[in-house]
This record gives structure tokens, sequence and C-alpha cells, in this order.
């Protein structure tokens, strides 16, 4: 490691670029010959497409193409994992925000103007909304899952008190402050490449060759850095990128899509609302032994990420409490809203949720501070150390962990000052909560936990890194920088983390899944090991 | 005459309508973002709500000049004629950093950077307007800018480190020549922008508006815009005809004579909150928690009673004061009581040739009580879910006088007559504030909409009323 001041006193690698407004987004940049492009898509919930007419709409002044379901190259499908999901919407639209056509013309101007020409016959038809409409008369996305241990039913017949309660999660937007962008630029032969805002440009490579039947290596995805993603660009950034290659393989000229912040909010998904059901029982002292939760998510009209994300909030059911008879049950529900998405905490925050309600109603019922009643739950050290998925939990630091914490935050005297005021005050009061959170690092699909990297040692010895993730603010390229710099023994400044790029390190995993420096720092710490042994053995003869 | 005429950083524009790069309805976002050189003012929302997009505009004013954050987004361009307008870039350059700039990297303000050129920027207006800013106004000054990666802690840390180091800038050093340019360009006269898609015209007298509107009946008066330009970002309007009153100095003082504080209508709400913190303390706690500093440095009183809008936030607070709204036309000036010139939803009591030209506010007897409330979904800038102002006048603990006006519960703003009608001559306690609170309920319907539901919306305003009632208790 080199000086060690030096390693770690760094600011975000772009900050100067940040503050003075030269650091370059997608949209900054500019193309000669570029077209905009503007996406068309459904007012309705849930509605019959009866008879569409893009005749006038084609005629606008400026106007290089617009595109239905009828234009399309190839298959009309761009769901990430399932393909459940139409590049644009066929016969039907599912929710409002559905991409049915697409423009692209010299100005955004001339975009908005053939969108108003567009002429669409809609039949509306029931659609469903909430969790509960859901529940009560719509489909399962995908098959159910369930994890169970131990006799559930058996532990509430035994039981000293049960409880039984519903918890609504409601959803949220992520509100990157730059909307979804991608610029699509034809090359020669029918190659395409693509500036996407993604966190994944694998995906985005292999949807958008997809979408136009040409194969992988003839689409480069090019990411420098985001103006922010949390999830919301993991995998519906797929989209944006389509469609602008769409129009792009169409017109064969440079075509930008930019969403507005208006379209953006209605065209992409959120996080999952959740309706979790829950029954549970618990000894007089607070000891919880059984639960029995039917966590139900709203997934949107298509799959997208959806079972990845149900099989997180399952998986994080149990937060940090060892429940011996457990069992989850998970149900991704089919509903006419964007298909939801990837957020941070990918389903574990809602999952979490679940089992802290049910902590702080058996603290209120014993009357109980609730940190109480979670420490007595906690996972142990040597026995109650098993998930209700079976992994062992290791290296439990929670004892010390949690007593640090309530001793460094007072929490004892601040319970006190907090149960004092709200004696005295009748309208405002005030709460206190002191919450563990076990957290699972890394994909769930085993396969994705891998990464790439591509380092260049030039002969003035500076060094070029390229790896599998993405910068979305995070600070990835500053620690990729760090961790070159301190495996090369050289200074932080001979070091420069350029955009990632399908071209440089392929078949990447998403940056997601709190993995990005791991697995990203480890496969460039092993590029360099491996540089580093040629060049002793140069050194050596 | 198709021109217009500002400094951009440091260098003197031009920018002329007929050759139809721009038109009058350009923003000046959308113009900035134009140029090869100025891509770090960005957009995140295009309507005033996430600040990525400010930028800071100097303005003449007794040969020096004012700084203020505004959002670009919201910003017709002619707008800027006879302004200096302060982008990222012109503060300086990544080998070159500005106090401000070079804060924000020290205190790690930035992650993603998406948000940072326009935190960046109302930063530097705190930095040019205050010695030594405490934390309420810089906490205030960033209250218009959304930061969804770092949190705002670093970010107001920079803005504390940068105004310590506070030091002549550049700026500084220009500041005469900026003047000199600023107020030859203003000596030219008004401008009139007469293209063949577009009229705009920017008055410099209230009877140059006046005379513009009998003659064109179909313009839309614009102010501030931060209504207006809503309809070119989001709705995609086309507005072929404007005439911008914010050119007009005379409707923007404010002075108190013969028992009233006459607010001039264009007078932007910033400096109406600074001015009347004492005089009229229900307002200007309304006007603290009313859009951004950004929106209201650009936004007039004119343009919120204007836009009559149910949720307009002054509304309930003038209402309650008793305020006369006083229009300028061909024939005079003719004063109507703000109670009577809201007329129903978005409509007012103005004719064809007027325009509001100033609010005259009773000066406030000691011995009534204002407050006023907000209710919204986050403390700054969000619309009123429902607002509320209340004044009473109490005698031996007896009723005297009281009001209170409500908004986001009806069509228009109101008073809620029958739990008013109610309260008068009974005792202020508890029980009759109750009686009054379930009264409310008949007095009003509301609507169940995105903020809210009708019921709940009921329910605020009961609690209002009973706030207020515990509010009063603690004073006494
Ligand atoms: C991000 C954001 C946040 C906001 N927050 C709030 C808030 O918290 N509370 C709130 O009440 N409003 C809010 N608004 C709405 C708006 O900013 C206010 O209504 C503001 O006061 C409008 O003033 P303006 O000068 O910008 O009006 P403009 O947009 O210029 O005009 C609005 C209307 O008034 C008319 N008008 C303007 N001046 C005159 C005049 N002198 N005589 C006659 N008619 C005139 C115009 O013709 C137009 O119909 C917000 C808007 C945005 C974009
Ligand atoms: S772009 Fe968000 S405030 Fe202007
Ligand atoms: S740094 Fe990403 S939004 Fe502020």
């Amino acid at each position: 490691m080199k000086n060690n001041n030096e390693m770690t006193n760094i600011v975000h690698e772009s900050a100067r670029l940040h503050v003075s407004g030269e650091a370059k987004y997608i949209d900054d940049i500019d193309f000669s010959s570029l077209l905009h492009a503007r996406v068309f898509y459904s007012s309705y919930a849930h509605a019959e497409i009866v008879s569409y007419d893009l005749t006038e709409a084609r005629k606008v002044n400026g106007v290089h193409a617009v595109i239905g379901p009828d234009d399309l190259p190839s298959e009309n499908q761009m769901g990430c994992i399932f393909h459940d999901e139409p590049v644009l919407a066929e016969g039907v639209v599912e929710c409002v925000g559905q991409a049915m056509f697409l423009i692209a013309a010299e100005t955004e101007e001339q975009c908005i103007e053939a969108e108003k020409l567009i002429k669409v016959e809609f039949k509306e038809l029931d659609a469903i909304i909430t969790l509960p409409e859901a529940i009560e008369k719509g489909e399962l996305l995908q098959p159910r899952r369930k994890i169970e241990r131990g006799d559930v039913e058996k532990a509430f017949k035994e039981a000293e008190n049960v409880i039984e309660g519903e918890l609504e999660v409601g959803g949220q937007e992520h509100w990157y402050l730059e909307t979804q962008v991608a610029v699509a630029i034809p090359g020669e032969a029918g190659d395409l490449k693509i500036l996407s805002s993604t966190q994944n440009p694998t995906e985005v490579q292999a949807i958008v060759s997809e979408v136009l039947g040409i194969a992988r290596m003839q689409v480069e995805v090019e990411m420098r850095r985001m103006g922010g993603a949390f999830g919301g660009k993991e995998s519906q950034a797929n989209h944006i990128a389509a469609w602008a290659a769409l129009l792009a393989a169409k017109t064969k000229r440079p075509v930008k899509l930019r969403l507005f912040r208006d379209d953006d909010q209605k065209i992409t998904g959120k996080r999952h609302p959740f309706l979790i059901k829950y029954k549970a029982a618990y000894t007089n002292e607070g000891r919880i032994t059984a639960v029995d939760f039917e966590q139900n998510c709203n997934g949107g009209h298509a799959t997208d990420l959806t079972m990845s994300i149900l099989e997180r909030a399952q998986m994080h059911a149990d937060n940090y409490y060892f429940i011996p008879n457990m069992k989850i049950i998970g149900n991704a529900w089919k509903t006419n809203l964007p298909s939801n998405t990837a957020f941070r905490g990918f389903g574990g925050p809602q999952g979490m949720a679940g089992i802290e309600t049910i902590i702080d109603r058996v603290a209120r019922n014993l009357g109980k501070d609730a940190g109480s009643i979670r420490k007595i739950n906690f996972y142990g050290s040597r026995d109650r150390n098993i998930t209700p998925y079976g992994q062992k939990v290791e290296n439990n630091r929670l004892s010390r962990l949690w007593n640090e914490t309530v001793n460094i935050s007072e929490y004892r005297a601040r319970r006190k000052q907090v149960d004092a005021f709200n004696k005295k005050n009748k309208f405002v009061k005030r709460g206190l909560a002191i919450t563990p959170i076990k957290f699972g690092i890394s994909f769930t699909t085993s396969f994705l936990n891998q990464a790439g990297a591509l380092v260049n040692i030039y002969r003035d010895g500076s060094v070029l890194v390229n790896h599998g993730g993405t910068e979305m603010g995070q600070g990835l390229h500053t620690k990729i920088a760090q961790i070159a710099a301190s495996e090369l023994g050289v200074n932080y400044s001979c070091i420069k983390v350029t955009a990632t790029n399908t071209s440089k390190v392929p078949n990447s995993s998403p940056t997601a899944a709190s993995s990005g420096t791991d697995m990203n720092g480890m496969a460039v710490k092993n590029a360099v090991e491996k540089l580093k042994q040629r060049m002793a053995s140069v050194v050596a003869t | 005459m198709s021109e217009i005429q500002f400094i951009l950083d440091d260098k003197q524009i031009t920018v002329d309508f007929s050759e139809k790069l721009y038109s009058p309805t350009t923003t000046l976002l959308k113009y900035l973002r134009s140029l090869k050189d100025h891509k770090g003012v960005k957009e995140g929302c295009g309507e005033g709500d996430c600040g990525a997009c400010t930028v800071v505009v100097a303005e003449e004013i007794n040969g020096k000049l004012m700084y203020k954050a505004i959002d670009s987004c919201l910003v017709f361009l002619p707008w800027v004629h006879g302004k200096q307008v302060i982008t990222v870039e012109g503060l300086g350059t990544s080998a070159n950093l500005h106090p401000v700039q070079k804060a924000m990297v020290d205190m790690d303000g930035s992650q993603c950077g998406f948000c940072t050129p326009g935190f960046v920027m109302s930063i530097f207006a705190i930095y040019k307007s205050y010695k030594k800013p405490n934390e309420d106004v810089i906490r205030d000054a960033l209250a218009g800018n959304l930061c969804r990666c770092t949190g705002y802690r670093p970010i107001i840390d920079a803005a504390k480190e940068a105004c310590k180091l506070r030091k002549p800038d550049q700026f500084s050093e220009s500041e005469k020549k900026v003047v000199r340019i600023l107020k030859g360009i203003k000596k030219q006269g008004s401008v009139k922008l007469l293209l063949e898609t577009h009229k705009y015209w920017m008055p410099e007298t209230a009877e140059e508006a006046i005379s513009i509107r009998r003659k064109n009946k179909k313009a839309l008066l614009v102010s501030g815009a931060t209504d207006v330009a809503l309809r070119v970002t989001k709705k995609h309007e086309n507005i072929p005809e404007i005439i911008d009153l914010s050119f007009i100095d005379s409707i923007k003082e404010i002075v108190t004579k013969d028992g009233y504080i006459h607010i001039g209508a264009g007078l932007s709400l910033e400096m109406l909150r600074q001015e009347i913190r004492n005089d009229l303390p229900a307002l200007s706690d309304m006007l603290d928690v009313f859009g951004s500093k950004q929106i209201r440095s650009k936004a007039s009183l004119g343009g919120n009673i204007g836009s009559a809008s149910p949720i307009g936030d002054t509304l309930p607070v003038l209402m309650a004061y008793d305020a006369i709204i006083n229009l300028q036309g061909v024939k005079g000036i003719r004063s109507v009581r703000l109670r009577e010139f809201i007329k129903g939803y978005r409509t007012i009591d103005m004719k064809s040739d007027e325009i509001i030209a100033f609010v005259s506010v009773p000066v406030p007897d000691k011995k009534v009580i204002y407050k006023s409330y907000k209710i919204s979904k986050r403390t700054d800038l969000d619309i009123s879910t429902v607002s509320a102002c209340f004044s009473l006048k109490l005698k031996k603990n007896i009723v005297e006088e009281f009001s209170a006006f409500y908004g986001g519960m009806a069509a228009q703003t109101s008073n809620a007559a029958k739990a008013s009608k109610y309260l008068l001559n009974k005792e202020w306690n508890l029980e009759n504030i109750e009686h009054a609170a379930k009264l409310i309920d008949q007095d009003f319907s509301p609507i169940s909409d995105a903020r809210s539901g009708a019921e709940a919306r009921k329910i605020m305003a009961r609690n209002l009323l009973l706030k207020f009632f515990n509010n009063v208790h603690e004073k006494q």
C-alpha cells in the first residue's frame, strides 16, 4: 500500500468535473446529424387497441420515422429474464405509460408535433391497480415461491400469544436526477454503438441485439457515468436503448432518446409495493416462536426483475432474528402498472419491514421497549444460527455491534427523555428505535457473482483500467483506481478508470447487489497480479 | 424589433429571434444547453422542482448588482434582457475552481454530480449576497435543490466552508463594467419582439402595458412566469402573444401609507417575504414554505393572485387580512376586495384592459391574531394539500371577530362561513372550537385527488382549527 494519507483522503474521481459542469453525461454530448426521439405511450391502464393511424404523424416536417409494432425487424420482446414484455404494445395496452409507437425527428418539438397527430382508438378494459384488487381477482406473474422451516401450525397451537395483521409497504419513484437516456449511433454493416445511462451495459447489448435481430458482437455499449440510478437503470435502461436503436437502425442516423421527467415517471417502473399478511406466535417474554408470512408484491404488467426482488424479500423476512418455525409465501401479482423494478434494497427493505412490524407489536403488547424484544430474538453464534433458507449465520458480530450502538447513542437515556416528553405533550410526540439489519450482499442468481477487468499499462507508466462495473455516483471508479494503485504500488494519479464498455470487458454483471466494488475490485486485483507476474519475469531475465 | 441583449458570464450576447433558432418562449435552460460550452446546467424536471437548472442572475439596482438564483427551466429567454446570467462555467474550470466549487470538492458534496452545478449556483448566490450566512439562510437557499445521492449534510458544509473563505472574485472585479453595460442596455428603452409567429412585449410602465393589452386582447400577461412557463414546458402549448410585466419597476414597490401596506403586484415573493416579516407575520410565515428560493425570487404576488388557484398560498392569508386588489386600466385604478375578486376556479374579476397593479393590506389591528398554516407532503417546495389562515379578536375571551380562510378545500379559497358564524360572540374554549370544527364539514365538500382524499382534507381542516386554538392558547 502506498502512502496511507494519499490513499484515504481521495475525493470522487469526477468531483472537480462535477463542480465545474465539465463532467459529461450522455445528453451533454453533441453529435452531428443527430435525431431526437420520443415515445408515444398508452394513456389507459388497460385497453384494447382497436385501430391506429400514423400517416399524419409521418408527414410532419422534420420527422424521419414513426415506428409501430408492425415495423419491428425482429421479435416484439424486450423482457430481460422472462420474455413477457413487448417492445411496443400490440393489440392491447396493459398500463399507462406502455410504449406504443416511436418517433424520430430533427427536433424534440417536431417529435411532439407528430405525437399529437397519432390517432389511436382504444376500447377500455377493466384494470387492476392495487394489491387487494389483484389478490381478489388477478393473476400471478410467475408461480408462487415458498420458504418453509419447522412446523408453523403446531407452533401456533402451542403458542402463549398469537398476533395477526397486515402491513402495506408503498411504492417509490427512483427520481434519479438524470432521466433515462440513450444515444444509438449506426456504424458500418449494421453495427451499432450505444451510449446508455445504464447499470447493466451487457444487458443493454443483449436486448438491443435481440430486438434488432443482430449478433451481440455488432453492438457496443458504453457508459461513462450516470446521473443517479438507484436500481431504476438496472433493467429499464434496456428499453430506452432498444427504442433508440430501433429508430437509429431505421433512419441510419444517430438517435437520442431522453425521457422528459413526466414521461420517465409514467413509463418506468418503481419500487414494488407490498401487502404483507402475517401471523406470529410469541412467548410472554417476547421470544418469537413462529411466523407465517404471505408477501404479496405488485409486479406491474410484466415480470422484469420482480421474481428476484420477491425472493430477496422472502430471504430478508427473518431480518436478524432466529425464528424456529417460519413459512414465507411470495406472490408476484400482475397489475396494470408499469413493470415495477429494482430499487435500493431490492425487496430487502420490504421483507424486513414485515418482521419489524411484528416485533413492534409484540413490544407494545408486552409493554416493553422494542429494542429489548429485538435483542432476545437475535441469531445466536453457536446455536439458533440457521436461517429459514438453510444458510448458517457465520461470524455473527451483532451482539457487540448492538451493545456498542446502544452505549454510544445513549439509547437508554434517550428512551427516558422520549417517554417523559410524550407524557408531557398531548399533540407532538417523539419516537426512538434501534434496529439491526442483516442484508445479503451479492446476487442470489449466483452465476452473476463474477466480474472482469482490463488493465492496460503503458510504457510511460500510466495505467488505464476498465472493468465491468458502472459509475452512478457511488464512487466505484474512485475505489477501483485506489485498488489498482495500491496493488501496483504506484501513485493514485497514475491510474485512470474509463467508461465501461462491452467491447473491453464483455459479459459483465449489472452494477447492483452491493457488489460492485468487491467483484470488480477483485477482477482488477487479479488482472494486476497477472501483469505483475509477467513484469517480474521480464525483470528477472 | 427582434433582439434582446444580455451578458452571459462575461460575454455580451445578442439573441436575434428573427433568425428562428429560438422563440420567445424558449426557456433559458434550453437556450443554454443548445450552446456548445454551457452543458453544465442540467434539466432534472423542467418544472422548478429540482434546481438542477439553477443559474444566477445579476440585476443592476441603483448602480449595484443583486445576485439571485433562479430555475432556468422556468425562464422565457427574453426575460434575461438587460441582465447578467452566470452559469457554472462562468464560475471556474476544473483546473481553476471558484471558492464555491472548491468547497464542494473538499467537503465531498457530489456523488453522481448531476445536481451539483445547480447546488454550486445556489451556494454562489448566497456567497455573493450574504457576508456571514447562518445555517438557516443556507438551508433556506438550498431547499430548491434536490439531491438524490449525497445527502445534504456535506453540501450544507460546503456552503458554510465557501462562505467562510469569502473574498472578492472575478465578478466583484467586473461589477463596474457589468453595471455600465446593463445600464446601457436599459437605456435603449422597452423591447417589443414582433415576429411572424410570436409577439413578446416587455413594457416598462403600467400605462404602456395597458395600452398594449387594449390593442392585443389575446396576449397573455406574464409576471414571474413560474406558473405560465409550465404550460410550455409541461403541456407543450404554444403561447403566441405575451406581455411580460416584469420590466415595470413601478409595480415592484412596497409602501405603507394611510393605514395600508401597498404591495406592488410585480414584487417578487422573496422580496415581499423579507419586507413584511414584522408587519404581516402570517404572510411571511406562509412565504417561508412557498416554493423555493429560486421560485420566490422570480414569482410575483400578482401572479399568485392572477392564477386564482384554489391552492394559491397567499390567498387565504391575504383574504384573512382583507386585502384590496387595485387594478389599473385605461380608466385608472379600480379597487376590489380580494374576497370578492376571486370569482371561482381560476377566475378573477379583471377586465380585458386591466392589470393587477398593487395590493393594499390594511395595517393589522394589534389586537387581532393572524396565523397561517400549510399542510403539504413535505415542508419545502411542495404544493398545499390544505392551507388556512385564521384571524381572531378576543375581548375577555369572547370572540369578537373571527375568520377561517381555507385553500385546497373547494374550487376557490374561501371562508369556513358556518364555523366562523358559530364562533362569533362565543367563549373561546375547546368545547366551542370542537363544535365549530365539526361545522367545517358543512362548509366544504373537498375533492379527492393525487395529493389527498376528501375525507383526509376534512380532517386536516378541522385539525388546523384545533391547532390554531392550541397555538393561541400557548401564547396567552
Ligand atoms: C416549483 C414550483 C413551486 C411552486 N410552489 C408554490 C407554492 O408553494 N404556493 C403557491 O401558491 N404557488 C406555488 N407555485 C405556483 C406559482 O409559482 C405561483 O402561483 C406564483 O405566485 C405565480 O407568480 P408568477 O409571477 O410567476 O406568475 P405568472 O406565471 O407570471 O402568472 C400567473 C398568472 O397570473 C397572471 N398574472 C401575472 N401577473 C399579473 C398581473 N400583474 N395582473 C394580472 N394578472 C397577472 C398571468 O396572466 C397568469 O395567468 C409554484 C410553482 C412552481 C413551478
Ligand atoms: S430542471 Fe428541475 S428545476 Fe429546472
Ligand atoms: S449527487 Fe446525484 S443527485 Fe446529487
